[in-house]
């Protein structure tokens, strides 16, 4: 009887190695995943990994998620001398089986965004993939506000 | 360079008006002037055929001209040069209405009332409601002469060079392109000075910089002088301008402003952003003072990301696979600078924007 409780140890110990090392390595450890949906996903997020890459910090990309309208901002200075905003509208597409897809449309150039899987989703983060190249992973951290440098 | 909207003496179509439009943008033109409008929603109906009264009834009805012109503002210029996105500036319209015409009217563009050689409003120039600032625009009826006019190019009439080209107008229309021709100016002057502006911020700073208008309560003027002569004087109370038509564009304060650090930003190399197998190619010399007259190094620390070749100042960037490098710039006598360049997989101009 011993053994056998002891093999249980063993069996269900195994099963929680297994289940923790399937565990995403870019979540945060002990943050439950959230519904996606428009609450969800709305606030203000930094980008600050890509590709396993840490984002420099002399460069920004922050994307404003606004719930109430579905529409966005976004701040960054990757391709200027300084900070450029732009605004749109954005969607989210899919559902709890097949995955959910972040999309949008830019104001004034009307031109759309590309389409990101929405890989994971916490509190505190949200993790993108490329819908069509799934090397292409972007971390955003949720932050409070955007940096008054940045909205100059 | 000239987009042509009007042909002979019809009025312009809307489709044609937004490819104009759109194509300045697309072109580097960075000012948009136009000496056109519709009647003012207040303008008199014995004399006028009104036009719009708001924001809302104008989009409502000319929902693809105020598209083309947001698209002009937002995608004129370049967060890399002297000014991100491009400044419209409209005529107020000459219907002695207490309300600029629209497209002008919307608080977007700048909307020009005309002044006299005296700097006191002319009879016809709309004045009050969205009106933004005032420019000499001539006026013929109070100064009782051609020469009280603003002397103007003009289109042949019969397509015979041979004509005369030139001719005493007065209107908004004469005032309006002196306020582009400050905000040209400014930004030469901008450009020189190796500063960068949004802008919104720089036409703010035209608004604000121009002068306060002093004259007196009433002016006498000529009720159709060119037409009648001095036969038909009539007062004009100036009371309903004051304070109603803006501030004088003033050039010397702009430029003052433009030169001072509390306005703009001073140009830096920008970060570069394109995709891999794509290329860009960026001018250093644009970056510095006296930039044409430089050396310069640009060091890409990361080559498996990206690659340059370097023409002069001229500096091709080509992106190899997706990542971000630092890249070095040095210019003789000058600090380095450290800039990033960032290579995506398929994705043009920004961040979420899909090729």
């Amino acid at each position: 009887m011993k053994h056998i409780f002891k093999i249980h140890i063993l069996i269900a110990l195994a099963l929680s190695i297994g289940i923790v090392s399937c565990k995403e390595d870019d979540e945060p450890v002990g943050e439950p995943q959230l519904e996606v949906n428009y609450k969800n996903v709305s606030g203000i997020w930094q980008l600050i990994e890509w590709n396993s890459e840490e984002i420099p910090e002399d460069l920004h990309f922050y994307l404003k998620l606004n719930r109430l309208d579905n529409t966005f901002e976004t701040y960054d200075n990757l391709g200027s001398m300084y900070s450029v905003k732009k605004t749109g509208e954005y969607e989210i597409q899919g559902d709890k089986y097949e995955g959910y897809t972040l999309t949008g449309v830019y104001d004034y150039t009307h031109k759309d965004w590309d389409e990101y899987k929405i890989k994971s989703l916490t509190q505190s983060s949200i993790t993108l993939v490329k819908k069509n190249n799934a090397n292409d992973i972007s971390i955003y951290r949720k932050v409070e506000s955007i940096p008054e440098y940045v909205l100059e | 360079m000239s987009c042509q909207l009007f042909d002979g003496a019809r009025g312009a179509n809307i489709q044609q008006e937004a490819k104009a439009i759109k194509y300045a943008a697309d072109n580097g033109a960075v000012i948009l002037q136009c000496s056109w409008g519709y009647n003012s929603g207040y303008a008199n109906p014995m004399s006028f055929m009104p036009a719009f009264r708001s924001d809302e009834e104008w989009v409502e009805a000319a929902n693809l001209e105020k598209d083309a012109l947001d698209y002009f503002i937002h995608n004129a210029g370049s967060p890399d040069g002297v000014i991100d996105g491009g400044i419209v500036v409209f005529a107020a319209g000459n219907e002695t209405a207490p309300m600029a015409g629209y497209p002008g009217a919307h608080p977007d563009y700048i909307s020009v009332a005309s002044t006299a050689a005296d700097y006191t409003p002319p009879i016809y120039t709309n004045y009050n409601r969205q009106v933004r600032i005032s420019a000499p625009g001539g006026d013929m009826d109070y100064h009782a002469d051609y020469a009280g006019g603003i002397l103007s190019t003009v289109p042949y009439v019969n397509g015979d060079p041979s004509e005369k080209r030139y001719a005493y107008l007065d209107g908004t229309s004469m005032a309006c392109p002196a306020v582009s021709g400050i905000v040209a100016l400014g930004l030469s002057y901008a450009l020189e000075q190796n500063k960068h502006f949004r802008a919104e911020d720089f036409k703010k700073l035209v608004i604000e910089t121009a002068s306060e208008m002093t004259y007196p309560d009433e002016k006498i003027y000529y009720i159709d002088w060119i037409i009648s002569g001095e036969s038909f004087p009539s007062e004009m109370d100036l009371g309903l301008y004051r304070g109603n038509v803006g501030g004088m564009a003033n050039a010397g304060k702009l430029l003052d402003a433009i030169a001072s650090d509390d306005n703009g930003k001073p140009m830096k190399v920008p970060n570069i952003f394109l995709s891999t197998e794509g290329s860009y190619s960026i001018n250093l010399a644009s970056y510095y003072k006296n930039g044409s007259g430089l050396s310069y190094g640009f060091e890409i620390e990361n080559t498996s990301v990206a690659s340059s070749t370097a023409n002069g100042s001229i500096i091709t960037v080509k992106g190899l696979k997706a990542g971000i490098t630092k890249v070095k710039v040095t210019a003789s006598g000058n600090e380095e600078q450290i800039v990033n360049i960032t290579v995506r997989d398929n994705t043009e101009g920004t961040w979420m924007k899909k090729s």
